[in-house]
């Protein structure tokens, strides 16, 4: 497995977590009777403008302590330093996908609000759809990456 | 995605050049040692950018480098 290959599922691994740590809260909070869902738009606002720092936060933190792991493991440098044309290609394959995803998550997001559904769904389905785009895009960046593009 | 059809002689090119490796290659064409393994391997077909760069350092001209195995129409 190349450098890049391990920094994709790195990044897999890292929006998993996150994600879970966002449904661990929302069950927390949900079991202790905190949550009204259907009526308290401010809390899911406030709640999913808090994770996504966190999430960009951790992946950068994540991806620092991989690279020095991995340098210190392997006791060479087989991280090339930049992206070349291989990997922009890549990436923007992996993009295209990824936005196409985000797209339908958002027009599936409008059928809970048509239902007569409490928002809270709707707001949910959307932020789902960001992380699903985002694993979705790096598992095909790793297809791409041993399979060839 | 799937089998590249430009087949190359980049590992035969690079045992000619006192042994290259492939980072060497890399280093001096700009691109990472994964792209040149790639290449080699047939999973990635380089731009023409690139082919006309590596063909530069090996003194030799692309058609003897690279070479389209595509169906003909």
């Amino acid at each position: 497995m190349t450098y890049q290959e391990k920094r994709t599922v790195v990044s897999i691994i890292s929006t998993v977590a996150v994600f879970t740590a966002y449904c661990l809260y929302i069950v927390q909070k949900y079991q202790n009777g905190g949550l009204n869902p259907a009526e308290d738009i401010r809390f899911w606002g406030i709640t999913i403008l808090i994770f996504i720092p966190i999430q960009i936060v951790a992946n950068i933190i994540i991806t620092i302590v991989f690279t020095i792991i991995h340098a210190i493991v392997t006791r060479e440098e087989d991280d090339p330093g930049f992206t070349d044309e291989r990997d922009k290609i890549i990436s923007l394959k992996a993009n295209q996908i990824s936005y196409v995803i985000v797209g339908i998550g958002f027009l599936l997001s409008m059928i809970p609000l048509v239902m007569g559904m409490a928002p809270f769904v709707m707001i949910n389905i959307v932020y789902l759809s960001f992380n699903v785009a985002d694993i979705t895009g790096n598992v095909i960046q790793l297809v791409f990456y041993q399979r060839g593009v | 995605m799937g089998k590249c059809q430009i087949s190359n002689n980049i590992r035969k090119f690079r045992f000619n050049s006192e042994e290259m490796t492939q980072q060497q290659l890399a280093e001096k064409v700009g691109v990472t040692r994964q792209t040149i393994a790639a290449i080699e391997k047939g999973k990635y077909s380089p731009t023409l950018e690139l082919a006309f760069r590596i063909a530069i350092i090996f003194n030799s001209s692309i058609e003897e480098i690279f070479a389209f195995e595509g169906e003909e129409s």
